[in-house]
């Protein structure tokens, strides 16, 4: 027992070296990220102000020890705004991935194991279908049934993401399941249920981790577009998007207001890519030990 | 039937069922959309009679089947509807708009295309130099900056700033060619910003990939020389997996002359579903939905069929069976 127990530790930790052994860029990558989720949960404690608290008597302060960032058009604090919007985008961001993976992967198993069968033609199809559309039209349309709301948001941009991880599945269930070791349960009349969930789901896992890494960085992206647009996160609530777009009228008299979220959303956006690369490059054994 | 007509019928009949669900889709939207959609574009002073009469014209009081059969019906004749806000044939908003949105997306579409494969080859060829890193970097950069926020910098520098080009609008190529060159400069720029990393990357990778093949090696043997075996051996086969990426980029295109018409207030499709949205016209945005899919499985049928003109692996393991 104790003896299983170190052996997962240290492949656990193997793991967590091998990640970080990449170079410093990954770590720079993992920092900006903790570093926002840091922000993101003590944003109350460390800030003495309320992000939506209007005061025209500071409006349009310049950056000082007092604002750090300055404040906006209303007076209200940058610095602030940006730790709670991260709040928004964060949390919607997670959830939308959240479902979307487990939707995409369970419909992915169900076409994969049952190929051949209507199921998988319809599933794929489907597939091909939203590919065609682009995400951001999907999360449009959606938002048309839903309303606009942070629920609506979550469900809306999560439908955007279940076909990719419905392909990938779909892809590494289909060459699973001729692997020998899948054959031989099959043979020794293991039932599909054990089959699929002991087996083809713990297998296709990992590859499902990197893909959420990557839909974390585009869901982001896409948040802040929705909510630049309008059609996002509401207003008074704060949000990157939203406050690129409050900013843009007072570029030439406070370019930070506009500067700051868009370098955030940057920030966070590239964070996340690499780490999806380099989990990918990690868990994949054929690109161990490249850059 | 040889392996080719066997897989381009496969293709063909696949996308057909994809736009049959596409169809089927736009057919749901203003049917199972929640509240009164009639009444949402038709304004919410209208009276009863007109909510009905509207309803009827849509034929919204007939049987579910007939509805179908009569939506499918129209569409096969070509006929997209008529849209109660606008008050205009859908045909006609379409034609109005779609020439404005090919004059920016294909020259990007173009570009992305042509750069990304000469970025991607010479990152390969030049692996681990200061040109491979700074494109690596390029290409990590334009997937993390949001493109609404790059075009509002870029209008502000390239246009308030230093007066260079023009900062809203557009102007049709067969007015003044010389002002639609200058509006579509940072248009086309930023929609193939994106499409122009995700080819490059798909292009160096493969490119390292062939080049680390045996069959590279012996060429090598065999002295031929290192540019034949770079141009003519290597990216030759290199480019055959990017087919797939290109049609990847066709949704990217749409969504983003989504976003930089509405940013720099050019009337195209991009811009028309955007107001479509906010104007609750169900009726354009069904036929939005329907005309984007289609274009984009054509196109992507017929990237297919090249795919597997090129490369005869992929007709005898995807068509042969």
């Amino acid at each position: 027992m104790t003896g299983k127990r170190t052996k997962e530790q240290s492949a656990a930790v193997q793991f967590i070296r091998r990640f970080f052994s990449r170079g410093i860029i990954v770590k720079a990558a993992t920092a900006i990220v903790l570093l926002f989720i840091i922000g993101m949960i003590l944003g109350p404690v460390i800030t003495p102000y309320d992000p939506n608290a209007i005061n025209l008597r500071e409006f349009l302060s310049e950056p000082s020890w007092k604002h750090w960032l300055g404040t906006d058009v209303q007076g209200r604090d940058v610095m602030t705004r940006i730790m709670y919007g991260a709040r928004v985008s964060m949390v919607a961001c997670f959830f939308a991935c959240l479902g979307s993976a487990v939707v995409g992967i369970a419909l992915g198993l169900i076409a994969a194991y049952w190929q051949g069968s209507i199921w998988e033609t319809l599933i794929m199809r489907y597939v091909d279908f939203q590919m065609s559309l682009p995400a951001m039209l999907i999360t449009i349309i959606a938002g048309l049934f839903l309303g606009y709301g942070l629920v609506a948001l979550i469900i809306a941009m999560g439908i955007g993401y279940i076909p990719s991880y419905i392909r990938l599945i779909y892809s590494v269930v289909i060459q699973l399941k001729e692997s020998d070791y899948v054959v031989a349960l099959r043979l020794a009349n293991v039932k599909s249920f054990q089959i699929i969930f002991r087996h083809l789901l713990l297998n296709s896992i990992p590859s499902a981790i990197v893909m959420f890494a990557m839909n974390l960085g585009k869901a982001v992206m896409l948040e802040s577009t929705l909510s630049f647009l309008g059609i996002g996160i509401q207003a008074p609530q704060a949000s990157w998007g939203t406050m690129v777009s409050d900013g843009y009228e007072y570029i030439f008299r406070r370019p930070v207001l506009c500067l700051a979220p868009g370098i955030c959303i940057t920030l966070l956006v590239i964070s996340f890519n690499i780490i999806g690369d380099s989990l990918r490059d990690t868990l994949d054994p054929r690109l161990r030990g490249r850059i | 039937m040889n392996s080719l007509t066997r897989y381009i019928i496969k293709r063909i009949l696949i996308s057909l069922l994809v736009i049959v669900l596409a169809g089927v889709f736009a057919f749901c939207v203003i049917r199972f959309v929640p509240g009164d959609p009639i009444r949402a574009m038709i304004g919410s002073d209208a009276d009863e009679a007109a909510v009905e009469a509207a309803r009827r014209s849509l034929n919204l009081d007939k049987p579910i089947l007939t509805q179908m059969q009569l939506w499918f019906g129209n569409l096969l004749k070509g006929n997209l509807g008529r849209s109660l806000v606008l008050n205009d044939s859908i045909n006609n908003i379409f034609a109005a708009r779609i020439p404005t949105t090919l004059s920016l997306s294909i020259p990007a579409f173009t570009i992305a295309i042509i750069f990304g494969i000469f970025f991607g080859t010479v990152c390969a060829t030049h692996r681990g130099s200061m040109i491979d890193q700074i494109l690596t970097v390029y290409i990590a950069g334009t997937n993390g900056v949001p493109i609404f926020w790059l075009a509002i910098l870029m209008m502000n520098f390239f246009g308030t700033r230093l007066g260079w080009l023009p900062v809203l609008g557009y102007v049709k190529p067969s007015e003044d060619l010389g002002q639609w060159f200058l509006h579509a400069v940072m248009p086309v720029a930023l929609i193939s910003l994106q499409p122009l990393a995700a080819v490059a990357r798909q292009v160096r990778t493969n490119m390292l990939e062939v080049i680390g093949q045996d069959y590279i090696r012996t060429a090598r043997a065999y002295g031929v020389s290192e540019t034949r075996i770079k141009y003519e051996y290597a990216l030759r086969n290199a480019l055959i997996p990017v087919i797939t990426v290109v049609a990847l980029q066709v949704p990217t295109i749409i969504g983003g002359s989504m976003l930089i018409e509405v940013c720099f207030s050019i009337a195209g499709m991009g811009r028309l579903i955007m107001t479509s949205v906010s104007n609750t016209d169900y009726l354009v945005i069904q036929a939005l939905v329907l005309f984007i899919s289609v274009v984009v499985v054509l196109c992507n049928l017929l990237l297919d069929i090249v795919y597997g003109l090129i490369d005869p692996r992929i007709r005898l393991s995807s068509g042969g069976k």
